[in-house]
Protein backbone atom coordinates (compact mmCIF):
# COMPACT_ATOMS: atom_id res chain seq x y z
CA UNK A 1 0.00 0.00 0.00
CA UNK A 2 3.13 2.38 0.67
CA UNK A 3 5.02 1.44 -2.17
CA UNK A 4 1.60 1.68 -4.39
CA UNK A 5 1.16 5.58 -2.60
CA UNK A 6 4.84 6.37 -3.38
CA UNK A 7 4.56 5.29 -7.14
CA UNK A 8 1.33 7.55 -7.35
CA UNK A 9 2.99 10.69 -6.10
CA UNK A 10 5.78 10.01 -8.27
CA UNK A 11 3.97 9.16 -11.29
CA UNK A 12 2.46 12.63 -10.44
CA UNK A 13 5.44 14.53 -9.97
CA UNK A 14 6.95 13.26 -13.36
CA UNK A 15 3.68 13.44 -15.23
CA UNK A 16 3.20 17.32 -14.18
CA UNK A 17 6.99 17.85 -15.30
CA UNK A 18 6.45 16.20 -18.64
CA UNK A 19 3.32 18.22 -19.57
CA UNK A 20 4.78 21.64 -18.50
CA UNK A 21 7.77 20.79 -21.31
CA UNK A 22 5.28 20.41 -23.81
CA UNK A 23 3.29 22.95 -22.83
CA UNK A 24 6.53 25.58 -22.86
CA UNK A 25 7.98 24.09 -26.19
CA UNK A 26 4.86 24.37 -28.02
CA UNK A 27 3.98 27.80 -27.24
CA UNK A 28 5.69 30.56 -29.65
CA UNK A 29 5.15 33.92 -28.71
CA UNK A 30 4.85 36.83 -31.00
CA UNK A 31 8.05 39.13 -31.10
CA UNK A 32 6.60 41.95 -32.63
CA UNK A 33 9.93 44.32 -32.48
CA UNK A 34 11.98 41.50 -33.79
CA UNK A 35 9.08 41.83 -36.95
CA UNK A 36 9.90 45.26 -37.45
CA UNK A 37 12.99 45.07 -37.97
CA UNK A 38 12.73 41.79 -40.66
CA UNK A 39 10.43 44.12 -42.51
CA UNK A 40 13.08 46.89 -42.85
CA UNK A 41 15.12 43.98 -43.59
CA UNK A 42 13.47 42.58 -46.30
CA UNK A 43 12.39 46.62 -48.21
CA UNK A 44 16.01 47.19 -47.73
CA UNK A 45 16.72 44.16 -49.84
CA UNK A 46 13.84 44.39 -52.40
CA UNK A 47 15.52 48.19 -53.26
CA UNK A 48 18.91 46.05 -53.49
CA UNK A 49 17.51 43.86 -55.87
CA UNK A 50 15.90 46.17 -58.39
CA UNK A 51 19.31 48.40 -58.15
CA UNK A 52 21.52 45.39 -59.29
CA UNK A 53 18.47 45.00 -62.23
CA UNK A 54 19.70 48.16 -63.57
CA UNK A 55 16.25 49.44 -63.45
CA UNK A 56 15.80 51.72 -60.11
CA UNK A 57 18.82 54.50 -60.96
CA UNK A 58 16.91 54.94 -64.59
CA UNK A 59 13.84 55.31 -62.60
CA UNK A 60 15.12 57.48 -60.20
CA UNK A 61 16.83 59.83 -62.14
CA UNK A 62 13.36 60.33 -63.98
CA UNK A 63 11.89 60.66 -60.93
CA UNK A 64 9.34 57.98 -61.72
CA UNK A 65 7.66 56.53 -58.44
CA UNK A 66 4.92 54.37 -60.22
CA UNK A 67 7.59 52.54 -61.80
CA UNK A 68 9.64 51.93 -58.91
CA UNK A 69 6.82 50.68 -56.93
CA UNK A 70 5.76 48.05 -59.75
CA UNK A 71 9.36 46.93 -59.53
CA UNK A 72 9.07 46.62 -56.12
CA UNK A 73 5.79 44.77 -56.37
CA UNK A 74 6.98 42.05 -57.52
CA UNK A 75 9.32 41.49 -54.73
CA UNK A 76 7.97 42.36 -51.61
CA UNK A 77 6.14 39.77 -49.68
CA UNK A 78 2.46 40.30 -50.25
CA UNK A 79 1.92 40.44 -46.61
CA UNK A 80 2.80 44.04 -46.53
CA UNK A 81 1.87 47.28 -47.84
CA UNK A 82 4.28 50.22 -48.98
CA UNK A 83 4.58 53.26 -50.70
CA UNK A 84 7.25 55.17 -52.10
CA UNK A 85 8.97 58.90 -52.33
CA UNK A 86 11.72 59.77 -54.34
CA UNK A 87 13.25 63.08 -52.72
CA UNK A 88 15.67 64.93 -51.35
CA UNK A 89 15.08 66.59 -47.84
CA UNK A 90 10.97 66.58 -47.73
CA UNK A 91 9.52 63.59 -47.77
CA UNK A 92 5.56 63.51 -47.64
CA UNK A 93 3.57 60.60 -46.17
CA UNK A 94 1.15 60.59 -48.76
CA UNK A 95 -0.97 57.29 -48.91
CA UNK A 96 1.28 56.34 -45.66
CA UNK A 97 -1.67 55.33 -42.69
CA UNK A 98 -1.44 56.85 -39.60
CA UNK A 99 -3.24 54.29 -37.39
CA UNK A 100 -0.70 51.61 -38.64
CA UNK A 101 2.33 50.58 -37.31
CA UNK A 102 4.91 51.84 -40.62
CA UNK A 103 8.54 51.46 -40.93
CA UNK A 104 10.28 53.54 -43.25
CA UNK A 105 13.99 53.34 -45.10
CA UNK A 106 15.92 55.13 -46.91
CA UNK A 107 17.99 54.12 -50.19
CA UNK A 108 20.27 57.03 -52.02
CA UNK A 109 20.87 57.04 -55.39
CA UNK A 110 23.41 59.25 -56.43
CA UNK A 111 24.33 59.31 -60.06
CA UNK A 112 23.08 57.74 -63.11
CA UNK A 113 25.59 57.47 -66.38
CA UNK A 114 27.68 60.32 -66.34
CA UNK A 115 24.80 63.01 -64.14
CA UNK A 116 24.84 63.65 -60.80
CA UNK A 117 21.05 64.07 -58.88
CA UNK A 118 21.59 63.12 -55.27
CA UNK A 119 18.48 61.70 -54.35
CA UNK A 120 16.54 58.95 -52.03
CA UNK A 121 14.01 56.54 -52.22
CA UNK A 122 12.43 56.45 -48.98
CA UNK A 123 10.39 53.11 -48.85
CA UNK A 124 7.27 52.99 -46.27
CA UNK A 125 5.90 49.58 -45.18
CA UNK A 126 3.22 48.24 -43.12
CA UNK A 127 1.53 44.88 -42.46
CA UNK A 128 -1.47 43.88 -44.20
CA UNK A 129 -2.88 42.35 -41.63
CA UNK B 1 0.88 -10.86 32.16
CA UNK B 2 0.65 -12.00 28.50
CA UNK B 3 -2.73 -9.89 28.01
CA UNK B 4 -0.55 -7.18 29.79
CA UNK B 5 2.32 -7.28 27.42
CA UNK B 6 0.01 -7.99 24.30
CA UNK B 7 -1.45 -4.53 25.04
CA UNK B 8 1.85 -2.84 25.45
CA UNK B 9 3.28 -3.99 22.35
CA UNK B 10 -0.07 -3.59 20.53
CA UNK B 11 0.14 0.11 22.00
CA UNK B 12 3.79 0.36 20.82
CA UNK B 13 3.11 -0.89 17.67
CA UNK B 14 0.44 1.43 16.92
CA UNK B 15 2.36 4.58 17.80
CA UNK B 16 5.30 2.85 15.54
CA UNK B 17 3.03 2.67 12.82
CA UNK B 18 1.76 6.50 13.58
CA UNK B 19 5.38 7.42 12.90
CA UNK B 20 5.85 5.76 10.49
CA UNK B 21 2.93 6.91 8.42
CA UNK B 22 3.61 10.66 9.04
CA UNK B 23 7.34 9.91 7.72
CA UNK B 24 6.00 8.32 4.75
CA UNK B 25 3.53 11.19 4.08
CA UNK B 26 6.33 13.64 4.06
CA UNK B 27 8.56 11.63 1.32
CA UNK B 28 4.96 11.98 -1.05
CA UNK B 29 4.90 15.71 -0.26
CA UNK B 30 8.65 16.37 -1.01
CA UNK B 31 8.35 14.34 -5.11
CA UNK B 32 5.04 17.13 -5.60
CA UNK B 33 7.05 20.16 -3.80
CA UNK B 34 10.20 19.46 -6.07
CA UNK B 35 7.98 18.76 -9.04
CA UNK B 36 6.70 21.83 -8.53
CA UNK B 37 9.85 23.62 -8.11
CA UNK B 38 11.80 21.75 -11.43
CA UNK B 39 8.16 23.25 -13.31
CA UNK B 40 8.87 26.56 -12.34
CA UNK B 41 12.28 26.40 -12.74
CA UNK B 42 11.52 25.51 -15.97
CA UNK B 43 8.91 28.16 -16.93
CA UNK B 44 11.44 31.10 -15.78
CA UNK B 45 14.96 29.35 -17.92
CA UNK B 46 12.43 29.50 -20.70
CA UNK B 47 11.41 32.68 -20.98
CA UNK B 48 14.99 33.78 -19.81
CA UNK B 49 16.34 32.12 -22.95
CA UNK B 50 13.38 33.45 -25.04
CA UNK B 51 14.43 37.43 -24.05
CA UNK B 52 18.09 36.62 -24.70
CA UNK B 53 18.06 34.84 -28.04
CA UNK B 54 15.08 37.68 -29.25
CA UNK B 55 17.81 40.38 -28.23
CA UNK B 56 20.42 39.11 -30.00
CA UNK B 57 18.45 38.14 -32.97
CA UNK B 58 17.16 41.37 -33.28
CA UNK B 59 21.08 42.93 -32.81
CA UNK B 60 21.85 40.76 -35.73
CA UNK B 61 19.45 41.74 -37.88
CA UNK B 62 19.59 45.73 -37.25
CA UNK B 63 23.36 45.26 -37.74
CA UNK B 64 23.33 43.02 -40.78
CA UNK B 65 20.64 46.25 -42.17
CA UNK B 66 23.46 48.57 -41.24
CA UNK B 67 25.76 46.91 -43.61
CA UNK B 68 23.88 46.77 -46.25
CA UNK B 69 23.20 50.81 -46.04
CA UNK B 70 26.80 51.26 -45.78
CA UNK B 71 27.35 49.26 -48.77
CA UNK B 72 24.73 51.83 -50.37
CA UNK B 73 26.18 54.50 -49.17
CA UNK B 74 29.64 53.30 -50.16
CA UNK B 75 28.93 52.42 -54.01
CA UNK B 76 26.89 55.56 -54.16
CA UNK B 77 30.01 58.18 -52.89
CA UNK B 78 32.30 55.87 -55.32
CA UNK B 79 29.47 56.79 -58.12
CA UNK B 80 29.83 61.14 -56.93
CA UNK B 81 33.70 60.79 -57.26
CA UNK B 82 33.60 59.09 -60.88
CA UNK B 83 30.90 60.96 -62.29
CA UNK B 84 33.04 64.13 -61.28
CA UNK B 85 35.81 62.40 -63.51
CA UNK B 86 33.65 62.43 -66.25
CA UNK B 87 32.90 66.46 -66.25
CA UNK B 88 34.77 69.06 -67.49
CA UNK B 89 35.87 71.18 -64.22
CA UNK B 90 36.12 67.36 -62.35
CA UNK B 91 38.02 69.33 -59.06
CA UNK B 92 34.45 71.73 -59.15
CA UNK B 93 32.45 69.12 -59.78
CA UNK B 94 33.70 66.49 -57.17
CA UNK B 95 33.87 69.67 -54.71
CA UNK B 96 30.39 70.39 -55.28
CA UNK B 97 28.88 66.81 -55.28
CA UNK B 98 29.86 65.42 -52.85
CA UNK B 99 29.17 68.18 -50.56
CA UNK B 100 25.71 67.62 -51.90
CA UNK B 101 25.78 64.38 -51.45
CA UNK B 102 26.82 64.47 -47.52
CA UNK B 103 24.59 67.07 -46.99
CA UNK B 104 21.59 64.57 -48.30
CA UNK B 105 22.89 61.39 -46.31
CA UNK B 106 24.04 63.57 -43.09
CA UNK B 107 20.66 62.94 -40.92
CA UNK B 108 21.56 59.12 -41.37
CA UNK B 109 25.34 59.28 -41.25
CA UNK B 110 28.42 60.85 -39.94
CA UNK B 111 31.16 61.69 -42.20
CA UNK B 112 34.50 62.84 -43.07
CA UNK B 113 36.06 62.52 -46.98
CA UNK B 114 39.63 63.52 -48.26
CA UNK B 115 38.92 64.67 -52.13
CA UNK B 116 41.83 65.02 -54.68
CA UNK B 117 42.32 66.46 -57.86
CA UNK B 118 45.66 66.11 -59.69
CA UNK B 119 45.88 68.56 -63.48
CA UNK B 120 48.85 67.07 -64.97
CA UNK B 121 48.92 69.83 -67.27
CA UNK B 122 49.05 72.85 -64.44
CA UNK B 123 51.32 70.20 -62.15
CA UNK B 124 49.09 70.76 -59.45
CA UNK B 125 46.83 68.70 -57.32
CA UNK B 126 43.73 70.43 -54.83
CA UNK B 127 42.72 68.52 -51.27
CA UNK B 128 39.13 69.52 -50.16
CA UNK B 129 38.33 68.54 -47.06
CA UNK B 130 34.51 67.65 -45.75
CA UNK B 131 33.27 67.57 -42.63
CA UNK B 132 30.22 65.91 -41.26
CA UNK B 133 31.23 64.78 -37.91
CA UNK B 134 29.20 67.03 -35.97
CA UNK B 135 32.24 68.17 -34.60
CA UNK B 136 34.70 70.75 -35.71
CA UNK B 137 37.95 69.27 -36.42
CA UNK B 138 41.46 70.88 -36.42
CA UNK B 139 43.29 69.99 -39.51
CA UNK B 140 47.02 69.29 -40.38
CA UNK B 141 47.75 68.57 -44.16
CA UNK B 142 51.36 67.96 -45.71
CA UNK B 143 52.44 67.11 -48.93
CA UNK B 144 55.38 65.32 -47.79
CA UNK B 145 57.23 65.34 -51.27
CA UNK B 146 55.86 68.87 -52.32
CA UNK B 147 57.45 70.58 -49.41
CA UNK B 148 53.97 72.30 -48.20
CA UNK B 149 51.87 72.38 -45.03
CA UNK B 150 48.68 73.37 -44.00
CA UNK B 151 47.01 73.87 -40.47
CA UNK B 152 43.49 74.82 -40.34
CA UNK B 153 40.27 74.22 -38.73
CA UNK B 154 37.02 72.61 -40.63
CA UNK B 155 33.62 73.15 -38.86
CA UNK B 156 31.05 70.82 -39.28
CA UNK B 157 28.82 70.74 -42.52
CA UNK B 158 31.64 72.65 -44.63
CA UNK B 159 34.79 72.04 -46.53
CA UNK B 160 38.03 73.77 -47.16
CA UNK B 161 40.20 73.11 -50.29
CA UNK B 162 43.82 73.32 -50.47
CA UNK B 163 46.31 73.61 -53.43
CA UNK B 164 49.78 71.74 -54.03
CA UNK B 165 52.58 71.79 -55.87
CA UNK B 166 52.82 68.29 -58.21
CA UNK B 167 56.41 66.68 -57.78
CA UNK B 168 58.68 65.96 -60.58
CA UNK B 169 59.25 62.25 -59.50
CA UNK B 170 55.06 61.81 -60.15
CA UNK B 171 54.36 60.79 -56.64
CA UNK B 172 53.02 62.42 -53.41
CA UNK B 173 52.50 61.29 -49.96
CA UNK B 174 49.80 63.27 -48.72
CA UNK B 175 49.10 63.18 -44.53
CA UNK B 176 46.45 64.20 -43.16
CA UNK B 177 46.26 64.57 -39.59
CA UNK B 178 42.56 65.68 -38.32
CA UNK B 179 41.81 66.13 -33.98
CA UNK B 180 38.26 66.18 -33.22
CA UNK B 181 37.03 66.19 -28.99
CA UNK B 182 40.86 65.49 -28.26
CA UNK B 183 41.38 62.62 -30.43
CA UNK B 184 44.10 62.57 -32.98
CA UNK B 185 43.54 60.11 -36.26
CA UNK B 186 46.20 60.37 -39.19
CA UNK B 187 45.37 58.63 -42.61
CA UNK B 188 48.04 58.39 -45.01
CA UNK B 189 47.54 58.76 -49.08
CA UNK B 190 49.85 57.88 -52.26
CA UNK B 191 48.87 60.45 -54.97
CA UNK B 192 50.17 59.59 -58.65
CA UNK B 193 50.70 63.32 -59.90
CA UNK B 194 51.58 62.40 -63.51
CA UNK B 195 48.51 62.03 -64.71
CA UNK B 196 45.08 63.61 -64.49
CA UNK B 197 43.61 62.41 -61.44
CA UNK B 198 40.66 62.02 -59.34
CA UNK B 199 40.99 60.16 -55.35
CA UNK B 200 39.02 59.89 -52.47
CA UNK B 201 38.95 59.10 -49.03
CA UNK B 202 35.67 58.55 -47.08
CA UNK B 203 35.30 58.03 -43.72
CA UNK B 204 31.71 57.35 -42.76
CA UNK B 205 29.86 55.90 -39.33
CA UNK B 206 26.25 54.54 -39.20
CA UNK B 207 24.78 54.43 -36.20
CA UNK B 208 21.56 53.27 -34.21
CA UNK B 209 20.49 52.47 -30.84
CA UNK B 210 22.18 49.27 -31.15
CA UNK B 211 24.93 49.10 -33.34
CA UNK B 212 27.89 51.18 -34.52
CA UNK B 213 29.20 50.44 -38.08
CA UNK B 214 32.51 52.49 -39.62
CA UNK B 215 33.69 52.10 -42.78
CA UNK B 216 37.10 53.69 -44.51
CA UNK B 217 37.24 53.85 -48.14
CA UNK B 218 39.37 54.58 -50.80
CA UNK B 219 38.32 55.54 -54.60
CA UNK B 220 40.65 56.61 -57.71
CA UNK B 221 41.07 56.91 -61.14
CA UNK B 222 43.40 58.64 -63.26
CA UNK B 223 43.67 58.80 -66.79
CA UNK B 224 45.85 60.78 -69.29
Amino acid sequence: MKGYIYTMEMLIAVSLIFISLVYINSYTPTKPEMELSLIKAQGFEAMEYVDGKGSLRTLVSNANETGVEEQLRAVISNNLNFETEICINDCTKTNVPDNETVVGIDYYISAHKSNYFGKKVRLWLWRKF
Amino acid sequence: MEKVLNINTFNEGTRFKGENRRFCSLKGQMFLVAAILVVIALVALKNLFGIYATTEEKRFGESSLLDKQMKNLKNEFRAVVGVAALQNDANVSGINHLYNFSNLIKSDAKLLYVFVFNNATSQRFAATIGNFLNDKINVTLNATDSGLGYNFVVDDEKNITKIFQSTINGTVNLTFIYEIRGENVTEAFRITTDKNLVFAFFDVQLEDSRALVRSKDIYNWSWV
